[in-house]
């Protein structure tokens, strides 16, 4: 049989068995927005592991994680400092919001906010801001998927058919079962993809090196400036300290920021849930090793991949490997892929329903008819997030970088929510419009940066500058309703 | 007395020489775990950027066979875990405590 029909069939069988765990993980939910998109606030420790750390691991880490450390060397270290750094907060942040989400049923994030700020205006710009933000990434991991699923079988299938079959799965299982089979699904594909990155992190080296130690003296030889942080940046020359210091500062204080994240904190069993994970989720970086293992092994691989980004099926598809394992490692990026899409596609749909639609368009609607309607939403983000994939050519990036630089200024927002009485709506709205501009200026206009600082540091100052000086000099919001919501939080269950 | 560990507080005074204050009890009695974690993060932010890394992010010792300044990154990983574990061993034995106490009480 030739290699691309072997790799065609293993990957088919992956996309069965995901739609199988997805179909069947939904069967238990209630019929209601609670149980479409918190799961009815009743997941375990294990589901919440893979949950949080298999959508960190998206197409971008499985993919572009080896193709940082492969051009950039050392760069690609502030993806371990600040996946551990922007977590630890939400070890003590993380019980508070599922508290008041059980106490006042919240499941987005944009409910938190307006409803502890009374403010419908801050709503709908956190639901325009994570929709901009959410549609160019989920087009950019069905692309991603795409590519792949074109690379490995030799261009038999091309990509559009590989991004609709995967993501036909997933709007198959996100529509049925919401963020259960979300959560089962990504818990599936997070073990899926540790065993895939281990077993080519472990084999790649050995294979052509010897081992990882002897890989590392072969580098450390030939190309010292990789092995050591800040690395190269993205021309291939010295990064510097200051955008590689902020670089992890931001990306810490924004992760969980992420509406696709942040809302998995009110589908929690509990707060013991919440603690466990966070206490467990570092062993999840420690499953990244393998990937730079395979990225470092690629630096001195005698050809090189047509870009960075494909320095591993590169590799792979070079290496005389059984069909049988370039199709697992088909399914393993298409699972990287699938389970950060998924959470994407289903967090954008309950986005608009729950912080704008119902708040602006509709004011009386059921439980029910809104769970129809995000479901409704959801085909229609996955319709038009599959057309950009297909159809544009642009970079998607500029886009998303813009966008998530927005989101990041949500984290003083969040921050005074719950630890500053004094914060007002007004202030809070100024931060936000404030923060996201001054990124957005500073990301166009790199020169004006001061100290080559990321332009969201930048924009988190200001943020805050404006929060405080906008809240104090605005109104004092109503003693009882601040109070309650803070004791809420802060009461243990 | 403020504060009713006194123990804390007479050792607080020989060592630092400075007298308990109801904030300072507080720290210590509730929140002196949590508060070390958070100094733990702090000094991590403080030591994987710079100037903090300069003098860990060097190419030898190798260590497990990666660069030292990769084994740095993956050390700060395994002492978080151990760092969490001790935080949540504490609540669970202060809220049991607590629990006990009430229902004594």
């Amino acid at each position: 049989m030739e290699r691309w029909v072997v790799v065609t069939i293993v990957t088919a069988g992956y996309l069965a068995l995901s739609l199988l765990v997805g179909w069947i993980s939904g069967r238990k939910a209630s019929d209601t927005v609670t149980g479409y998109v918190a799961g009815d606030r009743g997941f375990g420790l294990l589901v919440m592991y893979f949950v949080t750390s298999a959508m960190m691991f998206s197409a971008f880490a499985f993919l572009g994680t080896p193709g940082w450390a492969y051009s950039r060397g050392g760069a690609a270290f502030y993806v371990l400092s600040y996946g551990l750094l922007g977590f630890a907060p939400w070890y003590f942040l993380g019980p508070m919001v599922a508290r008041v989400g059980r106490a006042y049923g919240y499941v987005t994030q944009g409910e938190l906010l307006s409803g502890r700020f009374q403010s419908t205006t801050l709503s709908v710009l956190i639901a325009v801001v994570s929709i901009i933000a959410f549609i160019p990434y989920i087009a950019l991991q069905m692309k991603g998927a795409g590519i792949v699923f074109n690379a490995v079988t030799d261009g038999h299938v091309p990509i559009w058919l590989g991004a609709l079959a995967a993501y036909g799965v997933v709007m198959l299982y996100v529509l049925k079962s919401g963020v259960l089979g979300v959560g089962w699904t990504n818990t599936f594909q997070g073990i899926f993809m540790l065993v895939i990155a281990w077993a080519l992190g472990l084999w790649l080296p050995s294979h052509l090196y010897g081992g990882i130690g002897p890989m590392f003296e072969r580098i450390a030889e030939l190309r010292p400036e990789l092995l050591t942080a800040p690395g190269l940046d993205a021309s291939g020359a010295p990064w510097g300290w200051g955008a590689y210091s902020s670089a992890i500062i931001v990306s810490a204080i924004g992760v969980t920021m992420w509406p696709h994240l942040f809302m998995k904190g009110f589908a929690a069993k509990d707060d013991n849930t919440i603690k466990l994970t966070m206490v467990l989720y570092p062993t999840f970086l420690l499953f990244l090793l393998p990937l730079y293992f395979i990225a470092f092994a690629g630096v001195l691989f005698e050809t090189k991949p047509p870009s960075a980004d494909f320095i591993l099926p590169h590799m792979i598809l070079s290496t005389n490997i059984a069909p049988v394992v370039v199709g697992l490692f088909c399914a393993g990026a298409l699972a990287a892929s699938m389970s950060t899409g998924d959470a994407m596609l289903h967090a954008a749909a309950s986005v608009y329903v729950q912080d704008m639609h119902r708040k602006v368009f509709d004011r009386k609607m059921s439980d029910h008819g809104r769970k129809r309607l995000i479901q409704v939403v959801a085909v229609i983000v996955g319709i038009a997030a599959y057309y950009i994939a297909v159809n544009t050519e642009m970079s998607l990036v500029a886009l998303l970088l813009a966008a998530y630089g927005a989101v990041v200024q949500l984290a003083p927002i969040t921050a005074a929510a719950f630890f500053w009485k004094r914060a007002t709506a007004r202030g809070a709205v100024a931060g936000l419009v404030l923060g996201s501009l001054v990124t957005l200026f500073l990301y166009q206009f790199p020169e004006y940066r001061p100290f080559g600082l990321h332009e969201g540091i930048v924009g988190l100052a200001v943020n805050c500058a404006a929060l405080v000086a906008v809240s104090l000099a605005s109104k004092p919001m109503a003693v009882e309703h601040v109070s309650s919501f803070l004791r809420t939080s802060r009461t243990e269950t | 007395m403020i504060c009713d560990q006194a123990l804390k507080c007479h050792l607080r005074q020989a060592v630092f020489g400075v007298r308990c204050s109801k904030f300072t009890c507080n720290i210590m009695k509730n929140r002196l775990v949590p508060t070390l974690a958070v100094a733990f993060y702090l000094a991590m932010a403080f030591f994987v950027t710079y100037p903090g890394y300069v003098p860990f992010d060097r190419i030898r010792p190798f260590v497990l066979g990666m660069p030292f300044a990769m084994f740095w990154q993956v050390l700060w990983i395994i002492a978080s875990i151990f760092v969490l574990t001790g935080v949540y061993r504490w609540e669970k034995r202060r809220s049991a405590a607590r629990r006990s106490e009430t229902r004594g009480g």
